[in-house]
């Protein structure tokens, strides 16, 4: 069942007076229960993209959202603001990058929960709030909840913002760079964390990453970005054992462990284009190796046979 | 091998602590360095990995002498640099540079990027033409052309600002560079890039480094010897290989068995 499902989503906004697009034409669905990473570097669009589907896109001048979002059958970019307030939270939560700046530093920990949870009505705020620190795996939930931010660690910080983000039961969590802030053993255990509250609470999950490692220990799928665009989109396994974009193939590339004694690290020359100066036709066919004249009109995101999407004239693997 | 360019010998360094008084009550003091032993030769690159707060930044900052440690010594050359001054503190700042994690606070935005460059060589009593021209050589160096001397660092991207801090690291020649997470605030497809530029420079110069990093493969591919911190101590040191395919230490084995891979 189909549970997010946006069509031609579009974010732009006016820059020193002409219109840039941080995203264009971004369609995906998101079943029930499923887990789905977005992977792309900075600049792909892929913040901007868990923004709009939240209706958080900060004001800027002439911005406009265009496309189509739903959820549950239900149209977002047409919502009130009663409806948006029932959405956000009870529908669809996020959890922010930085734990650092995501929590009050004046309020409890408990308090900032049961705010969130109290939003659903009905039942013990105080038993919800522990129950919800309990399923983020918080150690000692109950001595947790008289806590200030500063007084836990990292790890713990961010295990206090994904309960406020579950408190209220949604059936998306969208993580936008959940463990970037988080030193790599930390992260592994928020990792597992989140794979087993997703399972526990039959959750879909958006997982927003520049890093495939991240993304390949949590999700079933995956999206690329670049440049504003998805570039390609399917199963996690397939993705990562064979990538038919050329700007996949790469990503994979640079994730994969040197092997001893290599004289080069694998690179992409150049860099993403800048919001104002993306290439008409391909957007990465100046960075691509295997570019041909061709390349200078836009390809479609096209279903293949095998069932991907892709975003190439000519992908790899192809006769 | 040569003797060591820089060496830590019990390296301690404590923050806080003190007795208890009508002020308040007694506070124990933090060490965040507890008895560091070190070499770094020209070169090598020696890595030093760790996690937030094992004290691999703060034992960086002693090293380019930004601080004082508490107990033990820090020798240049051989020499103690506890009371340098003059003429050996000049060399020292010369020969021994630095480039930071994040090339948005440590480049001055107000400076052209051809000033910023050529700071560090105003202490090694250069000529204003010859910094002009060390300033070309090393944008060149480092994949930027002579024409980015003029502009300022705003006008660049993350990548190229890091490009632009290495440059002013090897503008003055230094024997020594002392790296702390160079590429961590970079994209994927540009880490690369930078890690390559490192090597490159390396094998044409023989310049040393110290490499701090959280990241094991950029250890693999960049170190001749690393050595793991956990708590201002060092508890394992040896071949990055040898480290990352059968560490010793407990601390190490979760470390290494907490990175995600695709493979």
């Amino acid at each position: 069942m189909t549970l997010l499902e946006t069509h031609d989503v579009g974010v732009s906004f006016l820059y020193r007076g002409t219109r840039v697009a941080p995203i264009k034409g971004v369609s995906f669905s998101v079943a029930a229960g499923e887990s789905v990473g977005i992977v792309g570097e900075s600049g792909s669009g892929k913040s901007t993209l868990a923004l709009a589907l939240l209706r958080l896109i900060p004001p800027a001048r002439g911005l406009q959202v265009s496309g189509q979002i739903r959820f549950g059958g239900r149209d977002v970019l047409a919502m009130s603001a009663k409806e948006l307030s029932e959405y956000r939270g009870a529908g669809v939560a996020l959890i922010p990058q930085d734990p650092m700046t995501s929590l009050n530093p004046t309020l409890t920990i408990g308090r900032q929960i049961g705010e969130a949870s109290a939003l659903s009505g009905g039942g013990d705020v105080s038993v919800q709030v522990v129950e919800a620190l309990r399923a983020v795996q918080m150690p000692e939930p109950e001595a947790r909840i008289a806590s200030y931010p500063h007084q836990l660690s990292g790890g713990m910080r961010q295990r206090a913002v994904g309960a406020v983000a579950i408190a209220r039961a949604p059936k998306l969590l969208i993580a936008d760079e959940p463990t970037t802030a988080l030193d790599v053993t930390v992260q592994k255990k928020f990792l597992d964390m989140l794979v087993s509250l997703r399972r526990t609470r039959g959750m879909a999950m958006l997982l927003v990453s520049h890093d495939l490692g991240v993304v390949a220990r949590v999700c079933e799928r995956i999206i690329v970005m670049y440049a504003g665009q998805i570039v390609e989109d399917g199963p996690a396994q397939d993705i990562l054992a064979q990538p038919r974009h050329w700007y996949t193939a790469a990503l994979v590339a640079s994730a994969r462990s040197v092997a001893a004694g290599a004289k080069r690290l694998p690179v992409i020359p150049g860099a993403p284009p800048q919001l104002n100066a993306r290439p008409p036709g391909c957007r990465f066919s100046p960075r691509c190796a295997n570019a041909k004249p061709e390349c200078a009109e836009p390809p479609a995101l096209t279903v293949q046979p095998d069932g991907r999407r892709l975003r190439c004239h000519f992908p790899r693997g192809a006769a | 091998m040569r003797a060591p360019i820089l060496a830590a010998k019990g390296i301690v360094k404590t923050f806080g602590g003190r007795r208890a008084t009508m002020l308040g009550p007694e506070a124990q003091a933090v060490r965040a360095l507890d008895g560091v032993d070190m070499e770094a030769h020209a070169g090598r690159t020696l890595g030093i990995v760790g996690e937030s707060g094992s004290g691999k930044t703060t034992l960086a900052r002693q090293l380019l002498m930004l601080d004082q440690p508490s107990e033990g010594e820090i020798l240049f050359d051989g020499l103690s640099v506890a009371h340098i001054a003059g003429e050996r503190r000049r060399d020292f700042r010369r020969r021994i540079q630095p480039v930071f994690q994040n090339p948005y606070s440590s480049l001055d935005p107000r400076m052209r990027v051809g000033e910023i460059i050529a700071e560090p060589m105003r202490v090694a009593g250069t000529t204003p033409v010859e910094r002009r021209e060390r300033v070309i050589g090393a944008l060149v160096k480092v994949g930027l052309s002579a024409d980015d001397a003029r502009r300022f660092p705003g006008e660049f991207s993350g990548g190229q600002r890091q490009r632009i801090a290495i440059a002013r690291a090897i503008a003055s020649r230094p024997d020594l560079i002392i790296l702390d997470e160079p590429v961590s605030s970079q994209d994927i497809s540009v880490r690369a890039q930078i890690l390559n530029l490192l090597k490159d420079l390396q094998e044409e110069t023989g310049v040393g480094f110290i490499l701090i990093t959280h990241d094991l493969s950029t250890l693999r591919f960049m170190c001749d010897e690393v050595m793991v911190m956990h708590r201002g101590k060092v508890v394992e040191r040896g071949d990055p290989a040898r480290i990352c395919d059968h560490p010793e230490n407990a601390y190490t084995r979760e470390l290494v068995s907490s990175v995600l891979s695709i493979d």
